[in-house]
């Protein structure tokens, strides 16, 4: 009977001519994943579509797909992951519907945890299990996107040392010209996240589709590239060139830092890091890099560790230690960003880049907004208040479609 | 044996004065002393009642009949309110807020502890699934270590209290008084929300009490206990075993193990959730020494083990991992009466250890099949393979000091200590554990109350100290230590009008920190030495009116509650790392009550309900405005019901329960839309009991069975539990 009710509003509102506003603001052109803040230190996530970011305030109050347990959140496309972490085994694939509503497209199981998330193309998900303890493969979930589901899974080793004990924490899944790149960070097998070495970049380099391993890249001008739960340890730009940042900060989950905080790159048709391109982030921006997201035209943001004092410290929403900076990859200078606060850290890969222009969230010890930065200018303008703990991700699911 | 109107009167202890024979009266208030000859001095006593002493000369052949008749005192009940031994409905009259649950049929059927005390208004258990699974006691709204458990005195926190409740079966406890917010000074501890006070069985009557049972989901139970008693000296032998497969059906999806991808719902068979638990226990007793009026030594052994069926989400199946644990532990008594004065000791030493066994690398499924894991290294449940254990030593100690120089004038002293110390070890980690450096915490509490008449006023001094030291990934040492003196206390008064008791309590309550919040685990759960206790106002307001009318009775309770609490403890993640804040507030208010109809002492109708609505009040959220400020605290019931109904024959008795639970919501009320949002759907399970036996018999057979319509009940979201399940005991009695 309850069928039929829904059918039969549907009905009227169609026959209204109202589907572009229905009640409930669960239409638009932004789709976000909202992080609520509740009173005993849990925060859950909310996927909703929202018209605007540059006005109003975003909630959750009312609206919404409640998610349970923490997730990570990763947009494809047209498709946006919500990926459980420990309390919840599974992946949710939303999409929007034929009349633009968030919908869940279909879910997956996994066995453990997946901790890092990349495309492959249009229709391929990686994911990749990473074992936080002992010596074990690292499994490469290969997931089709369309019917949601696991295509293949494929146990990587990716590197390890047992006479030192360490093994390797990938920071991102990026796949270019039939290859897969996986830079990563050595931390000590007994699962505390140390990590007594820093002094090296290392990209391990796969054949894609066949996954057969093919060679290791070093380089000792910078430490390990990436950081645990940020995707963007490698960033591909519109011609192919790769960009890899290194942080080892305490603030970023490192416990020695042994290197300057910079940037090297994989030229566009090659496997090797350019030799003659170094860029010391930390010298021109007077901080560690915490996350780098590229924008287009030779530019990225990024955030910027001011306070590396408080190991993990970077993964606290309301601990203000990062400025946020627009850096010139070609001419290697940074720019501060002018209006947007200092301010807290998160998880994944939140924001949202297109046309020259970010949006982001932006959480500080005060409360939390949309913030739309202008990378031409590097001006930022404070938009949509959010009432809650952050958006772990904005996302323009009817652009993939 | 009948009351001054000519009703007969049923619990009558009548005594043989001189020997050990013994018994109580029937509901149609008769009673059978076996076969004795000669001339004897028997006592009646009822609490109630004044007692009567009488000289009969008795004869075996001959069925000799008389009457008697007791006067009531109404007077005695007063002076009783204070008493640590008086029976649940002079319990009830007390101007604290407490229940006194009756176990008298309940130990003659399968039901724990927790299940009996659901049934009380004000009292929320939830259960994760069946015997032995995770079972959380909630008072007025407060749960978990904000509420304490007490067995004889002595506070069990050190050593889990709420999982005793699930574990100790009904036939080893006389009473357990459940104190709503406000507890008095001999329960000495920090009790934030409240109380729950198990007394074992009274030493002063010899008897022999044996029930077996068994039941759905391969479910045996089994307890005794017998006692000797000579002379007022007396020996105490108990001991219990329970254990359940719990291989009970659930619905599940279950993914394709290529694809991750769901297939259909189905019904399953747990398979992999065995719980079993054992305890034995001895105690003695002797009486009238020169240097104590009594003193009491007790030593037990226990241990459990429990298989665990899944993680927080069914997708993840397990099929070995298991948990484990195993104690001793040893106690005494010691009872002095100078004048006016009653001196009383108790202590009880602890030693337990418990653990996890998760060794194999392999990924189950609901059908029992299982593969290897990609991964050998790793374990079925955690990331290593783990034999992790860990070692409790506590020691509780009790000192009560009462003077009552005139009647319903009394002082009460009473002085509480608890220290508790643990470490950690595990023989499979090559790496640090948690707890290797042991954790110590040492509370005392000292306290006194004065009670006039119906007016009782109490203050409590807590003193907690807490000391561990920790290594860090460097190696580096380090110790923390943390101390606290904080007060507290309240007031609690009855007032009667006619047929209408009124009472109302208050107390500023505190929870001391344990050491695991204080301290983390010495691994990722880092210690915060700041951290406060957490505190309360707790305050009740009620009435009980009793009326009777020929062979009617009515009883109606009822009280409002308010508990405000503030410095509330949550965890706080900081990346990988957490530790605990003091930060939340929570408001609970609501009203609870029961109401009671008996008519002839045979049929009993019965309705209780507890609405709470539990508040969050934090405005701030490190520094943030809250945006769930003034919600409905997600998660906790909020409106419950419990009916039943009993009859009582000559040669059986017939019962039926009811137990609703409204629907609520998993995530805060305010967010989410409609459609989308997690809901613990609304659960009415019912039960129904026949019991079969004449009365005054020494065997009585008990049929029950539970969850009769085989509602789909869910206590937390996702886990199923039980359905109807089919269990019969027998019990052997002999006093």
């Amino acid at each position: 009977m309850n069928r039929f009710l829904i059918a039969a509003l549907l009905l009227i509102t169609t026959s209204c001519g109202l589907t572009d506003s229905e009640p409930g603001t669960d239409s638009g052109a932004y789709t976000v994943a909202f992080t609520a803040q509740g009173s005993a230190g849990e925060a859950t996530d909310y996927l909703f579509n929202t018209p605007v970011l540059d006005a109003g305030t975003i909630s959750a109050e009312g609206v919404g797909i409640e998610q349970t347990g923490w997730r990570y959140m990763y947009g494809l496309d047209g498709t946006v992951f919500s990926v459980g972490y420990y309390d919840d085994n599974n992946a949710i694939a939303y999409r929007l519907d034929s009349r633009g509503r968030l919908a869940e497209a279909g879910r997956f199981v996994f066995e453990n945890t997946l901790d890092v998330f990349g495309r492959a193309d249009a229709n391929t998900l990686l994911a990749m299990e990473v074992p936080r303890i002992g010596f074990a493969d690292r499994v490469l979930h290969v997931v089709d996107v369309n019917s949601v589901s696991i295509r293949s899974k494929t146990g990587l080793r990716i590197w390890e040392s047992t006479s030192d004990s360490l093994v390797a924490w990938p920071t991102a899944l990026v796949v270019r010209d039939g290859k897969l790149f996986i830079p990563f960070y050595k931390i000590h097998a007994r699962g505390d996240f140390s990590t007594p070495q820093t002094d090296t970049a290392f990209v391990a380099v796969y054949s894609w589709p066949s996954l057969q391993f093919e060679t290791y890249l070093t380089d000792t001008r910078t430490g390990p590239l990436g950081v645990y739960g940020l995707f963007n340890g490698l960033v591909a730009t519109e011609n192919g060139t790769l960009y890899g940042y290194s942080s080892a900060s305490l603030a970023n989950g490192f416990t020695t830092r042994q290197k300057s905080s910079g940037i090297l790159r994989i030229p566009a048709g090659t496997t090797a890091f350019d030799p003659a391109y170094h860029f010391d982030v930390e010298a021109v921006a007077g901080g560690k890099i915490n996350f780098m997201e590229y924008v287009g035209e030779g530019k990225a943001l990024a955030n910027i560790v001011t306070d590396d004092s408080v190991v993990w410290g970077s993964f606290s929403a309301t601990n203000e230690i990062h400025k946020l900076v627009v850096l010139d990859l070609e001419a290697r200078t940074s720019t501060d960003v002018a209006g947007v606060p200092a301010h807290g850290g998160f998880y994944g890969k939140p924001w949202f880049v297109k046309d020259g222009v970010a949006y982001m969230s932006v959480t500080t010890a005060t409360g939390a907004a949309v913030y739309r930065v202008d990378v031409a200018t590097a001006i930022g303008t404070r938009g949509a208040t959010i009432a809650g703990k952050e958006l772990k991700g904005i996302y323009r699911l009817g652009d993939g479609r | 044996m009948l009351d001054t109107s000519g009703n007969p009167i049923a619990g009558v202890a009548v005594v043989v004065v001189g020997t050990t024979q013994g018994t109580y009266t029937d509901p149609a208030g008769r009673f059978d002393l076996g076969r004795l000859s000669g001339p004897f001095t028997i006592r009646f006593t009822s609490v109630g009642y004044e007692t009567v002493q009488q000289v009969q000369v008795l004869d075996p052949v001959s069925n000799l009949l008389w009457e008697i008749r007791m006067k009531e005192d109404v007077v005695g009940l007063e002076a009783l309110v204070i008493e640590a031994r008086t029976e649940s409905a002079v319990l009830r009259r007390s101007a604290f807020s407490v229940a006194g649950l009756d176990l008298s049929l309940a130990r003659a059927a399968s039901t724990t502890l927790d299940d009996l005390l659901r049934a009380s208004p004000g009292v929320v258990v939830r259960k994760e699934g069946g015997l032995g699974s995770r079972s959380e006691f909630a008072l007025n709204g407060l749960s978990g270590r904000q509420v304490r458990v007490f067995l004889d005195g002595l506070p069990l926190d050190p050593v889990g209290g709420s999982q005793v409740l699930a574990d100790l079966p009904p036939l080893l406890v006389d009473r357990a008084d459940v104190y709503k917010g406000v507890v008095p000074v001999t329960l000495g501890g920090d009790a934030l929300g409240g109380a729950v006070h198990l007394i074992s069985r009274p030493t002063d009557v010899p008897f022999t009490d044996v029930s077996l049972s068994g039941g759905s989901f391969h479910t045996a139970k089994g307890a005794i206990t017998h006692q000797s008693v000579v002379g007022g000296n007396f020996l105490r032998v108990s001991g219990y075993w329970n254990r359940s497969a719990n291989d009970y059906r659930i619905r599940v999806r279950i993914p394709d193990p290529q694809t991750g991808t769901y297939g259909p719902e189905q019904s399953v068979e747990r398979f992999h959730d065995g719980y079993e638990s054992r305890s034995i226990q001895a105690e003695v007793g002797v009486r009238n020494l020169g240097w104590a009026d009594e003193i009491r030594l007790l030593g037990q052994l226990h241990d459990q083990t429990d298989e665990v069926q899944h993680a927080v989400s069914l997708d993840r199946v397990f099929g070995r991992v298991r948990n484990w644990g195993r104690g001793a532990s040893v106690g005494g008594f010691w009872r002095k009466r100078v004048g006016v004065l009653d001196f009383q000791v108790r202590a009880r030493h602890y030693l337990r250890e418990s653990g996890v066994v998760d060794t194999s690398a392999v990924t189950y499924d609901w059908t029992g099949g299982w593969v290897p894991k990609n991964n050998p290294s790793i374990a079925e449940s955690s990331w290593n393979k783990t034999l992790f254990r860990y070692t409790d030593a506590a020691t509780v100690a009790n000192a009560v000091l009462v003077a009552q120089a005139v009647p319903r004038r009394r002082w009460e002293a009473a002085y509480t200590l608890s220290r508790l110390q643990r470490r950690g070890n595990d023989p499979l980690s090559r790496y640090p554990v948690a707890f290797e450096s042991p954790n110590t915490l040492l509370k005392h509490t000292w306290a006194i109350s004065h009670s006039r008449g119906s007016a009782t006023i109490f203050a409590k001094l807590h003193h907690a100290s807490g000391f561990t030291t920790s290594v860090d990934f460097d190696g580096m040492r380090s110790s923390q230590r943390s101390s606290y003196t904080l007060p507290g206390g309240g007031i609690a008064l009855s007032h009667r009008i006619g047929a209408w008791l009124w009472k109302a309590s208050y107390e500023r309550t505190l929870r001391i920190p344990d050491a695991y919040e204080q301290f983390g685990d010495g691994l990722l759960l880092l210690p915060n030495p700041e951290l406060k206790p957490e505190r309360s106002h707790n305050a009740n307001f009620g009435f009980l009116a009793e009326t009777e009318s020929g062979n009617h009775r009515f009883l109606l309770e009822t009280q409002v509650f308010l508990r405000a609490v503030t410095d509330l403890i949550r965890v706080e993640a900081v990346g990988l790392t957490a530790r605990h804040l003091n930060q939340r507030q929570v408001r609970s208010a609501g009203v609870e009550g029961v109401i009671r109809y008996s008519w002839n002492r045979r049929l009993t109708l019965e309705n209780s309900f507890t609405w709470q609505d539990l508040r969050n009040t934090t405005r701030t959220e490190d520094g943030r405005p809250s945006y769930v400020y003034g919600d409905r605290i997600p998660n906790i019931p909020f409106w419950i019901m419990s009916q039943q109904a009993t009859y009582t024959g000559s040669w059986f008795d017939l019962g039926w329960s009811g137990y609703f639970v409204e629907s609520y919501f998993l995530k805060w009320p305010s967010l989410g839309s409609a459609d989308g949002k997690h809901r613990i759907p609304r659960q009415y399970t019912q039960a129904v009991r026949l019991g079969l036996g004449p009365s005054g018999s020494h065997h009585r057979l008990t049929l029950e069975c539970l969850n009769l319509t085989s509602a789909r009940a869910y206590d937390h979201f996702r886990l199923q539990k039980p359905g109807r399940s089919f269990h019969i005991t027998y019990r052997f009695h002999l006093r």
